[in-house]
């Protein structure tokens, strides 16, 4: 049953990828035209760098499995499929998604930067892999095959993410919900840094850093850390998920 | 001869029990119709069948296989629910096609026979739908599943008086073509008094009756007549409710008929009567 279920999110979240990538690239086209004006407007060698485009999709591809849930859960139960399918086909469909946008979007970044070199090499852009480790920027087909694999693992680790907060947010109460939405941003943009300035010095917020640079492996440039810690994430939130929605049941509000 | 098997199923909501250590088998090839009053447990017994929601204790069986999380048990039955679960913004059409994917045995084209009978658009979304016409298209979707076991819980809400007789004459002609298990759960009793041939009866979380209708109605009978004269048959006799227009009578009394009736008309028991004096706490 779970390839139904699979086959049905993956229809589910067909229209939306569309839109999404209709305005991606609109924005880009847009950017790009506005950008030609500046770089022609005088003598002066100007180079114009876009930056950003995958975080976008990974906001995106968040957003989509946050809010997709609920939906799919009354829809698969209605039609007598097993959360445990439910479960294999939201990782299938995580895993398709993460594949096929890191395809698309690496062939959009070869695109542009392509007619970019074309255009005159004034205008370019760069993908969160080129920012986090400039070192390896290449063109080269291996790097290439790296950014991609990372942008999967990062894909599929925010994916996992959203849906593990679905999960969590059906089955607490509203006042919980609440709570978290209120408690977080207080915690990390009121509390944390009074902390930090009148306790701490800012060691919470260095170890934090540090912490994601080794994650990423940024500063010792090693891509293969941001790849063992995608897969852990992505582990970790798909097993929490797990835990949540077995004993999941409809709501009747 | 497996049917659905409830085996000692109990459920509380936090201090409140919603059902009882309650067991039961719906057979193959049968109209149940489950009774009960507001919070009597039935949408739970109904849920908790379908895997939607779990039990505290006890488990189910359909044809042998354990019903909770267990997709083969789940495609062999089909829950029209009050509350809708498909999504809000897809074509009628369009959830035809999936559960055709989720039932193989789906019947598109009786489906669109069903919606082109009950006038139903099928190029509307869910979303767009009033309560009735909502009603209609749940029950075009379970009448067409053709699964062998088929719940509607509350099936003809909304729905006008025209619409709800079109639903029992399709029910009952589809049940004389392919028989299938079908449990109405409703509080409408006197409109599926002639369709049901199994009555359960839920109460406060536990099953009062289960039984055969025939058996059930032969428990008692009704005495129509002048109203001295109903009084005085009825005088010594065990009466459920009293109907009175005028200088008419009507009483509902449990037992055997006796043969003396001098004026006076025996009838069947009328099972909403019976079924308000078993659930009147």
């Amino acid at each position: 049953m779970y390839q139904v279920s699979y086959r049905y999110q993956m229809c589910e979240h067909r229209k939306i990828i569309i839109i999404y990538y209709c305005i991606l690239i609109g924005v880009v086209t847009a950017l790009f035209i506005s950008s030609a004006g500046i770089i022609n407007s005088g003598d002066i060698k100007v180079k114009v760098n876009f930056n950003g485009l995958d975080i976008a999709t990974i906001i995106f591809l968040f957003m989509l499995s946050r809010y997709s849930f609920s939906g799919s859960f009354g829809m698969m139960l209605q039609n007598g499929v097993s959360r445990i399918s439910l479960f294999k086909s939201s990782l299938l469909t995580i895993l398709s998604l993460s594949f096929l946008m890191a395809v698309i979007d690496k062939l959009i970044y070869t695109a542009i930067n392509l007619f970019a070199s074309i255009s005159g090499g004034s205008l370019w852009v760069s993908c969160l892999f080129d920012e986090l480790y400039p070192s390896l920027q290449s063109t080269s087909p291996t790097m290439v095959i790296i950014s991609f694999i990372f942008s999967f693992f990062l894909y599929m680790t925010f994916m996992a993410g959203g849906m593990f907060i679905a999960v969590w947010f059906y089955r607490i109460g509203k006042s919980a919900k609440i709570a978290i939405c209120v408690g977080i941003p207080v915690i990390l943009f009121i509390i944390l840094p009074i902390v930090e300035i009148n306790f701490t010095g800012g060691i919470i917020t260095s170890a934090f850093w540090n912490m994601i640079d080794f994650m990423y492996g940024s500063s010792a440039v090693k891509p293969m850390h941001s790849f063992i810690t995608g897969l852990l994430l992505f582990l970790l939130f798909s097993g929490i998920s797990w835990l949540l929605l077995r004993k999941a049941v409809v709501q009747n509000n | 001869m497996n049917g659905i098997e409830v085996k000692k199923v109990s459920k509380y909501y936090g201090q409140t029990c919603a059902l009882n250590n309650i067991s039961l088998t719906f057979e193959k090839n049968k109209i149940y119709g489950l009774l009960g009053r507001n919070g009597a447990g039935k949408s739970t017994l109904l849920n908790i069948i379908t895997n939607r929601i779990f039990a505290d204790h006890g488990e189910v069986f359909v044809d042998g296989l354990r019903a909770e999380e267990n997709d083969k048990a789940q495609s062999n039955m089909y829950l029209m629910s009050e509350k809708n679960y498909y999504p809000d913004k897809m074509k009628l059409k369009d959830i035809f096609k999936w559960t055709k994917q989720f039932y193989r045995n789906f019947d598109m084209e009786y489906a669109r026979q069903l919606a082109e009978k009950f006038d139903l658009n099928c190029d509307k979304s869910v979303k767009q739908l009033s309560t009735g016409y909502l009603s209609i298209f749940k029950l075009v979707v379970a009448l067409s599943v053709n699964t062998p076991y088929v719940f509607l819980d509350e099936p003809v809400l909304g729905l006008d008086a025209n619409n709800r007789d079109l639903f029992y004459r399709i029910l009952l002609e589809k049940y004389s073509i392919t028989p299938f298990t079908i449990v109405i759960s409703t509080h409408l009793i006197e409109e599926i008094t002639s369709i049901i041939e199994e009555i359960i009866i839920i109460k406060n979380g536990s099953i009062v009756q289960s039984e055969s209708m025939e058996e059930f109605l032969g428990k008692g009978y009704a005495v129509s007549g002048p109203a001295a004269l109903v009084d005085s048959y009825t005088a010594d006799k065990q009466i459920i409710a009293t109907d009175t227009l005028g200088g008419l009578k009507t009483a509902y009394i449990l037992g055997k008929p006796e043969n003396r009736t001098d004026g006076l008309e025996i009838s069947n028991l009328n099972l909403q009567k019976l079924f308000i004096q078993m659930t009147n706490s």
